[in-house]
């Protein structure tokens, strides 16, 4: 089982060592970087991880292009279409651990976003000092956001991968697998707007921020990030979560059969034409 | 009204003998075995019941062939024993009727409908003690919402149970059986199956590694197996214990829940008495009832929805085929 993460520089991030290290620690296996013409600036950055072969600098930007590196040249059996604003958390001892187990059947798994949201006059900005997050387990649940924003998908490496970022599932020809989330993705986006006490002290009362100081923890420990199974009271409380991402229900489930109808009459109306030409073909046929 | 009990039974010593005292206790009148090449004593106990005439054990071997076996059992239940209403059991699983006795749920089931479905409740492993696993596994499951992580042993499911059919098939883990004689009654669940499928350490490693070779490994086995390759099986059942810290979170928060029902029904029995119910308690269980049937419906939406994908990729490669054909 080897497990890539694929990301694009656009500089020398601060924390790429931590980011190259907290994943390592996650179980992946290599990361292909794009650095997308600046490679004179990063290359010093990431020398020892190049040498150790757990980074491999490629010239481009392209997310496709990065992942059939992975497949194609690394082995990769899983890819994680990744940002330097992203840390992929597995819910399990390690990524390969977790994707190990996933059906066959599947192409696709989804990670639950959670975004670690800064606080107003904060100085440091780290990612471990960030320690609120959002959480679906306020009275809103996913308070409308839509289901893409939610999720991020990785996917199983197969030869001639192409990665779609506006439809997953390349139009119904992968497999993901739904409802289940086995992935955190903890998001530190750059720039983000903090929030004031009041805010916060509202949001943790009704559930929709949650104090989460795993990273923390994490990056405090002078061994590498533990990270272990989640038992079941956890799981329990994550499975509401998860529904409340809202990805399947009776409603969506109805809107895909009707469309896949369509697809199937659509299928319908070209095979049967096709299939009395031939027809005609064959009682024109002499003798 | 003669109730038959099937069992597909490999290497269950610690939990075989009182399963099969308990489900004569509760109103079956013989069980059919299939015993897998047990080599831990099951079959010595499996022998005894056969030889006091409660019991026909069937000698299975190979690969396991789960649908196949207890649809075989299923069926000699309705051509060789007389039976009107069969349940399907694993070693591990212990039929609860909601009110009354097995048979008075069987018997009250109007006469057009031949199928119906307990809903299981997972009970789980607790820090091991000296004594039987029902003394310490008091504790089961009750998520608010379904776990769909197709690696967790929480998952909801359903277990059925049938009338008698000489042509019915049972399927893998006899979560639904076919039948062209008789109407499914869906949604109403007459029984709890009491599920204790993780005991021990060792259990759940002998169980994972050998159910991970078979004919169909579900995830939690293949986790159970690499852990056990990897050196790290204490580690990893040791996540799926509930301590005691986590007993008192989870018992706050309502995602786990004090379920006596099978300690106070096998206690009577090994005292010698009749396992009594007390009615009284139902309403305590009815309280987390309507969310895990809830959760059992979720859980099929979402069944189908990944059944519809997988129909989705079917078309789409038929879609392929007819464009190419075209050029």
């Amino acid at each position: 089982m080897r497990v890539a993460l694929t990301a694009v520089l656009d500089g020398v991030p601060d924390a790429l060592a931590r980011f190259l290290d907290f994943h390592r620690s996650a179980g992946v296996d290599v990361v292909v970087l794009g650095h997308d013409g600046v490679e004179r600036d990063v290359a010093p950055a990431v020398a020892s991880y190049e040498r150790d072969g757990f980074v491999r600098l490629v010239d481009g930007a392209d997310d496709t292009m990065l992942a059939r590196v992975a497949v194609d040249e690394l082995a990769a059996d899983w890819v994680i279409p990744a940002t330097l604003e992203q840390l992929w958390w597995p819910r399990g001892e390690s990524l390969g651990d977790i994707l190990a187990v996933v059906p066959a059947r599947y192409a696709v798994v989804q990670a639950l976003v959670r975004t670690f949201v800064p606080r107003m006059g904060e100085a440091d900005t780290t990612a471990e000092s960030r320690t609120i997050r959002t959480s679906l387990l306020g009275p809103d649940g996913a308070g409308g956001v839509a289901v893409e924003e939610l999720l991020r998908p990785l996917y199983r490496g197969t030869p001639g991968l192409t990665i779609d970022r506006s439809g997953w599932t390349l139009g119904g020809r992968l497999i993901p697998l739904r409802a289940w989330y086995p992935v955190e993705v903890l998001h530190f986006p750059r720039g983000g707007e903090p929030l004031d006490r009041a805010r916060i002290d509202a949001g943790l009362a009704d559930g929709s921020l949650i104090v989460d100081e795993r990273l923390r923890d994490a990056f405090g420990s002078r061994e590498a990030a533990a990270l272990v199974a989640p038992g079941i009271v956890d799981d329990a409380s994550y499975a509401v979560e998860c529904a409340a991402v809202g990805e399947v229900d009776l409603v969506r489930l109805d809107r895909e059969i009707r469309q896949l109808e369509l697809r199937i009459a659509s299928l319908e109306a070209r095979f049967w034409p096709s299939l009395r030409r031939a027809a005609r073909k064959l009682v024109r046929r002499p003798g | 009204m003669k109730l038959v009990q099937t069992l597909v039974v490999r290497d269950e010593v610690d939990v075989v003998d009182d399963q099969i005292a308990y489900h004569l206790n509760a109103g079956v009148d013989f069980v059919i075995a299939s015993d897998h090449e047990s080599r831990d004593g099951t079959t010595d106990i499996l022998e005894r019941y056969a030889r006091e005439g409660h019991l026909r054990r069937i000698e299975v071997e190979g690969t396991m062939r789960d649908g196949p076996w207890r649809t075989h059992m299923a069926r000699l239940a309705a051509v060789e024993h007389g039976a009107d209403w069969i349940v399907n059991t694993d070693a591990d699983e212990f039929w609860m009727p909601r009110r009354g006795t097995l048979k008075d749920i069987f018997v009250s089931i109007p006469e057009q409908y031949g199928v119906v479905f307990a809903l299981s409740r997972h009970f789980v492993p607790r820090p091991e003690s000296p004594g039987r696993f029902w003394e310490r596994m008091l504790v089961r499951a009750s998520p608010q919402a379904a776990i769909h992580d197709p690696t967790s042993p929480y998952r909801p499911h359903l277990k059925a149970a049938h009338r008698a059919d000489p042509e019915i098939s049972v399927s893998f883990g006899s979560h639904t059986v076919w039948t062209r004689s008789w109407r499914a009654l869906h949604h109403w669940h007459p029984a709890d199956v009491l599920h204790f499928p993780f005991r021990s350490l060792s259990q759940w490693e002998n169980k994972g590694v050998r159910r991970a070779q078979g004919d169909k490994p579900l995830g939690q086995y293949v986790t159970a197996l690499r852990a056990k390759e990897s050196g790290r099986s204490a580690d990893r059942y040791g996540s799926l214990v509930v301590d005691d810290r986590e007993l008192e979170l989870g018992l706050t928060q309502g995602s786990l829940r004090t379920d006596t029902r099978l300690r106070d029904a096998l206690a009577a029995i090994h005292d010698g008495g009749q396992a009594e119910r007390d009615d009284a308690f139902d309403g305590a269980y009815d309280e987390s009832y309507v969310a895990d049937a809830v959760a059992v419906r979720d859980a099929d939406i979402v069944r189908l929805r990944r059944h519809l994908d997988r129909l989705e990729v079917r078309v789409a490669a038929l879609d392929g085929l007819d464009q190419a054909h075209a050029r």
